[in-house]
């Protein structure tokens, strides 16, 4: 009977823990033959640590008390080389319930400890790494300010000290310097925001209605010019990062605002359904609509679809939108007809 | 002024005002006799050299002679621009060179640039007057200089 078990390595014991007979795969996992091993103690199978610490007999005597005892560890095969085992002592009684001897169950978990590690190391990696671009981000942004500011400064300075000496000439080309230097200013400031999103921040349980309704008192100035209409009901609470999920709304909201479609009341409906583990929200508007085409590339950095004059922005607002998505174990996507509208799709988790 | 044989017009096509204004400024002292256009979308350019959408209804343009692209525009870039332009009948593209305009300092643009047939060369900004009197010399014949 015990020939035919593959999976494990099983093999009996007497109380001392002495080997008393040998299967095919303990040979294949341990490395003896039969006649090698029978008689010897299981201690042979344990290194020097694991000597020292006592190891085998506590295994040994834990199973004598509570009739079985599990263990984790690595354990020497034949010939030097080491294994990481999952073992089970299981104590064999008499008719007068005393132990006799015990079953040990081996099994080699090397190759599954092998992949784990090297998830956790490669985790470790990404980590670290997420951290410095994150620090490289921010001092970027932080240096690159200071210039600007200078710019800036020198800017004011001239249109008020020489603005009688200017001619119009001067003056436009002054005017190309600051338009330039407040659109750097900006950029910047979107890459430090990007870089922030979620830093230092705890996550709290969010009602996304109470959210909203915060969130149109803000925006009262360009619904009410707009006369936009925003409808949402029973929203869900989500746990989160709330000034986070407050971005991720005010972003999409204000895009629906700004890319409405000329003469058309902006209509604006946000739903959501939820699957086991994910709230899945649906943004529609009645906007522009975005070509299919260009439906991924929205949601990076700086990319925009218009030219600055027909709509003001920096391209910014959509890639922190997926981030932020992101932050929450969720995906971000849109489906879109031009001149139709767009509907934002995105998942947060529960 | 130079004048130099089918070129008579310069394509400028930037989304930035200011950057077609700077180039404008730098052919113009170039002194080279030439029109200037300035285009701030690559679907506007596409209308332009075929005359219609936008351009429709003005009196027959003339005809582009070499087209400064930016490769850095929103929605329509550089590279869709060329990708429709290569469909173009031969008619709307004739004596056209296209040169590429590049902030990016990405070895692979340079790389795609090289590839492309229609891309005569490609530059940095800003464009120079040196670089485009250079460009009118490389690929144009003179006519008069006077």
């Amino acid at each position: 009977m015990l020939e035919v078990i593959d999976d494990y390595a099983i093999f009996l014991l007497d109380k001392q823990g002495n080997i008393e007979n040998w299967n095919k795969e303990a040979e294949k996992i341990n490395g003896y033959k039969a006649q090698e091993i029978i008689g010897h103690n299981i201690s042979i199978f344990y290194n020097e640590e694991g000597r020292r610490n006592k190891l085998p007999e506590l295994l040994i005597q834990e199973a004598m008390l509570k009739g079985r005892s599990q263990h984790e560890g690595w354990r020497l095969r034949k010939g030097g080389e080491l294994f990481w085992a999952f073992v089970t002592l299981s104590a064999i009684y008499d008719d007068n319930n005393n132990v006799v001897g015990f079953s040990k169950f081996v099994r080699d978990l090397t190759a599954k400890r092998n992949l784990e590690k090297t998830a956790e190391e490669y985790a470790r990696e990404l980590e670290i790494k997420n951290r410095e671009l994150e620090q490289f981000v921010y001092i970027a942004s932080h240096d690159l300010q200071e210039p600007l500011l200078t710019v800036k400064n020198f800017i004011e300075l001239f249109k008020d000290e020489y603005k009688d000496i200017f001619d119009d000439n001067a003056k436009l080309y002054l005017e190309f310097i600051d338009r330039s230097t407040e659109r750097m200013r900006n950029l910047i400031k979107g890459l430090l925001d990007y870089a922030r999103l979620g830093g230092q921040q705890s996550k709290t349980l969010v009602n996304c209605n109470t959210l909203l309704d915060s969130l149109q008192n803000d925006l009262f100035s360009s619904i009410n010019a707009s006369g936009a209409e925003i409808h949402y009901q029973n929203l869900p609470i989500v746990y989160g990062f709330e000034t986070a999920l407050r971005q991720l709304f005010q972003n999409l909201l204000s895009n629906s605002l700004k890319f409405k479609k000329p003469g058309v009341v902006p209509r604006i409906e946000i739903s959501v359904t939820n699957s086991e583990s994910y709230w899945h929200f649906e943004f529609k508007d009645n906007g522009i609509g975005i070509e299919e085409r260009y439906q991924e590339k929205i949601f990076v950095m700086f990319q925009r679809l218009h030219n600055v004059t027909a709509y003001e922005g920096y391209g910014i607002g959509l890639s922190h939108c997926k981030k932020i998505v992101e932050l929450h174990g969720g995906k971000i996507s849109v489906e879109s007809v031009v001149d139709e509208g767009s509907t934002f799709k995105f998942t947060l988790r529960v | 002024m130079k004048k130099y044989k089918d070129l008579d017009c310069v394509l400028l096509v930037d989304d930035d005002i200011s950057t077609n204004f700077i180039h404008r400024r730098i052919v113009e002292n170039a002194k080279i006799m030439v029109d200037v256009k300035e285009i701030t979308s690559a679907k506007d350019a596409l209308d332009y050299l075929t005359q219609s959408g936008k351009y429709e209804d003005i009196e027959p343009a003339p005809k582009a002679g070499i087209i400064f692209l930016d490769i850095n525009m929103p929605g329509m870039n550089g590279w869709d621009f060329i990708a429709e332009y290569k469909k173009l009948d031969e008619k709307y593209k004739a004596r056209i060179i296209v040169v590429m305009l590049t902030t990016s300092l990405n070895p692979d643009d340079a790389q795609h640039a090289a590839n492309v047939e229609e891309i005569a060369t490609y530059l940095h900004k800003p464009l120079n007057k040196e670089a485009f009197a250079n460009i009118a010399d490389q690929y144009f014949e003179v006519l008069d200089d006077e």
